[in-house]
């Protein structure tokens, strides 16, 4: 027998309900704990308001469970697996970069904000309302201007052009209100600690190395959903929501469905990434998030390698690629973990 | 389209190439660099030394072959004095080293393996010389070595094939060319011979055969370290380099391990290694269900098994726990590692297109986000040293070391003339 098996052959709602509690219970403690450590400390640059830590707990909590399918009306169970498996990366993920100590409330917004919009626009007919989140994200914080590129790819060419305009004005729209209301100007959204300029090409280096670790796991799996994409022949793309979904009037999707634009969008970030690499370290987060978004192609393109009773080392190697994003979930974790017991056993 | 299919066959390449360079690059700054002022100025020293003619084992010594220190020479007869002179030498005998890599990792597993291959072993090879903290690990023994040996090994799976050329006689040719570097060309060797013959009593060759094979590679051998035996011999110090590369360097052995004790000392190869382990088992559950293994010849990973066990042999009774010891080691393991893509692709293969795609970039995207670890310590490295290195300090300890005309480099001292 050569052929693939889902992982879950039936629905479990239980588990999926069990997996998604736990996953924004662990943000909130995370963020609660977070706030405890920076109190604590002399530096209250660093501490974080409380506003701030509603605004970022809420965020992430939102964005878990809008990448955990909680949105999903059915569908194959294979694609409810990869967006379960996507939420709980991404609670994990985003717990140790929250750890880390550098998210900002406002990036946390402008996060949740361009992955709902993205959302919209690539697997909803509701194109123009995916526009408006995506303009305020961007109006929030201009690197998820990148987002656009998710505007711009999918969809007619007269509508992918006027839904980029409609949000570049809805975003320069945002910046005016914010700039009135609280002073900031869209250039403190790019700046980061005075510490961190201050560091030299080899520290800079294992900075961005430090935060790479964190981010991995999300990563693996959206390059493989990548190359999944580009490599593997046009039926690979049913999995791809995109093509479900019907689109009013007949409007087709465009040459490219959702992985190819989230791909085309990480790699506009991974350029990014390196011209103002100093930024990773502040405001990596934003970068990483079409990786949040392919993380459920990825999960789906690995459980595609067939368990084998014919072939044991063929399916021990299909075993360990299922549990390597689970297993560099321990980075994150551990940072995470850290936080929380300094603030136990702190208090 | 065509034109169109050979660029994308192209492009991977031209990255593993940029790849291999942008890391050598980083890994020779980082050795040269390096704050520890050790051996590289012991062999400039030497080198520059027997360049302007004073004679090897009788004016300076050490318990290596007279290979390495000749080619110093040999360099310095032309170019000014300082280890800057032997920074082209290094480069050229790294990227040979890994172009030969590729070679054999081609000849065993076909050309994409082979790249993937070379690769590793430019990332490992570097992580080595830069990480090491008993020396400074540029212009080394093991860095010239890699070139012959990889060459040998290939020389020799050729033979074993059957492929024209005199195939056992250049096998001879580049152990011998390694052997004249530094003896831990020994490993190598040993792995031949014990192959060589296991093979002729596996298959019940004629002796004749088998006698035909040795007699080439030793043919071969003494042709490579003839010029270097006449040259001792003319200068009446063939028994000082027969007590020093012989007792004396014997008596070096055991003094110490180089086996390293932790994980971390073997960083670099804990992709390798599970990419060999994994391969092993493919191989062995192939055997084992009586399924013949079209892509990897069992000669070749029996071989490649050999060698590996006999470098590991050699780490336990090398004198220093040095990171450099193990570029040597570790080119049979990196070898051995590509069998498992190998495998891999020939097994997905027998399954739906979108299957191999998913297999192969799950294994490659999984790899390297450990492999990641290797750059991440050595540009760092290479960074800061290069930030804080001198060259007027480096020019003037070069100097130093070359007016303390010391005897010998790691051999005892020569016996007291009888008054």
């Amino acid at each position: 027998m050569t052929g693939g098996r889902n992982e879950l052959h039936e629905d479990r709602p239980v588990l999926r309900v069990v997996a998604l509690l736990a996953s924004c219970g662990w943000i909130a403690a995370i963020v609660v704990a977070r706030r405890g450590t920076n109190l604590a400390t002399d530096d209250q640059s660093l501490a974080m308001s409380v506003a701030a830590a509603v605004v970022i707990g809420v965020s992430f909590v939102a964005a878990t469970l809008l990448l955990s399918g909680v949105l999903l009306a059915g569908g194959a169970a294979r694609r409810r697996d990869g967006a379960l498996v996507a939420g709980i990366l991404f609670s994990v993920t985003i717990s140790g970069l929250i750890a880390d100590g550098r998210l900002v409330a406002w990036d946390a917004a402008a996060g949740f904000l361009a992955l709902a919009g993205a959302t919209v626009v690539l697997w909803t007919p509701s194109r123009w309302i995916g526009a408006l989140l995506i303009g305020a994200a961007c109006g929030l914080a201009p690197l998820c201007a990148s987002a656009l590129s998710v505007l711009l790819l999918v969809g007619r060419g007269g509508h992918r052009i006027a839904g980029a305009l409609a949000a570049v004005v809805v975003g320069v729209g945002v910046c005016v209100v914010i700039q009135s209301v609280t002073g900031r100007t869209p250039g403190e959204s790019l700046t980061v600690g005075d510490d961190v300029m201050r560091i030299g090409p080899q520290n800079l280096w294992r900075f961005v190395a430090s935060w790479l670790d964190l981010v991995t796991p999300v990563l693996v799996l959206a390059l493989i959903a990548a190359a999944d994409r580009f490599f593997s022949p046009e039926a690979g793309d049913t999995d791809d929501a995109a093509s479900d979904v019907s689109q009013p009037d007949g409007i087709s999707p465009g040459r490219y469905t959702g992985a190819g634009a989230l791909t085309v969008w990480l790699a506009v970030n991974a350029a990014v990434a390196l011209l103002l690499s100093r930024a990773i370290v502040g405001h990596g987060f934003l970068l990483v998030l079409p990786a949040f978004l392919l993380a459920a192609a990825g999960w789906r393109a690995v459980c595609c390698l067939p368990f084998d009773r014919s072939d044991l080392t063929l399916s021990l190697f299909s075993a360990l690629c299922r549990a390597m994003p689970f297993a560099l979930l321990w980075v994150p974790f551990r940072k995470a973990g850290e936080i929380v017991l300094v603030a136990w056993y702190g208090s | 389209m065509p034109g169109e299919e050979a660029s994308r066959a192209r492009l991977p390449l031209l990255v593993a190439v940029v790849l291999i360079v942008g890391v050598h690059f980083a890994g020779r700054v980082g050795a040269f660099c390096s704050p520890i002022h050790a051996d590289s100025y012991a062999y400039g020293t030497v080198g520059y030394r027997l360049a302007q003619g004073e004679v090897f084992y009788r004016d300076v010594s050490d318990v290596k072959p007279p290979g390495l220190y000749f080619l110093y020479a040999l360099f310095y007869a032309f170019l000014p004095a300082g280890r800057v002179t032997m920074i082209p030498a290094d480069t050229l005998f790294g990227l040979l080293g890994y172009w030969a890599v590729f070679l054999l990792g081609r000849d065993l597993y076909g050309r994409s393996v082979g790249v993937v291959v070379a690769v590793m072993a430019a990332l490992i090879v570097n992580f080595f010389i830069v990480m090491d903290f008993i020396t400074d690990a540029f212009g080394l023994a093991e860095a010239f070595m890699i070139f012959p040996l990889a060459m040998a090994a290939r020389s020799y799976l050729r033979g074993t094939t059957g492929t024209r050329g005199a195939p056992f006689l250049w096998c001879g040719l580049w152990l011998g060319m390694a052997f004249a570097i530094k003896q831990t060309a020994l490993p190598l060797a040993g792995a031949i011979a014990l192959h060589w013959t296991a093979r002729w009593v596996a298959r019940q060759s004629s002796f004749g055969c088998w006698l035909r094979g040795a007699r080439s590679m030793l043919v071969g051998m003494v042709i490579a370290v003839m010029p270097m035996v006449i040259m001792v011999v003319a200068q009446g110090t063939w028994r000082r380099a027969l007590e020093l590369l012989g007792p004396a360097a014997a008596g070096m052995l055991a003094r110490e391990s180089a086996w390293p004790t932790q994980w971390s000392y073997v960083l670099p190869l804990w992709v390798p290694l599970v990419w060999c382990v994994l391969a092993i088992i493919w191989w062995a559950e192939r055997g084992v269900r009586s399924r013949r293994v079209a892509s990897v010849a069992p000669g070749d990973l029996t071989f490649l098994l050999v060698w590996c066990a006999a470098e590991c042999v050699m780490l336990v009774y090398l004198p220093l726990r040095a990171f450099h010891y193990y570029v040597l080691s570790s080119l049979p393991v990196v070898i051995l590692s590509g069998a498992f893509w190998k495998l891999l692709m020939e097994t997905l293969r027998n399954h739906a297109r979108r299957v191999m795609v998913c297999g192969v970039a799950a294994a490659a995207v999984f790899s390297m986000a450990f492999v990641r670890l290797i750059p991440d310590m050595i540009v760092p490295a290479a960074i800061a040293r290069y930030r804080l290195y001198d060259a007027t300090a480096d020019r003037a300890h070069f100097e130093k070391v070359l007016s303390l005309k010391i005897n010998t480099f790691g051999a005892p001292p020569p016996p007291p003339k009888a008054d």
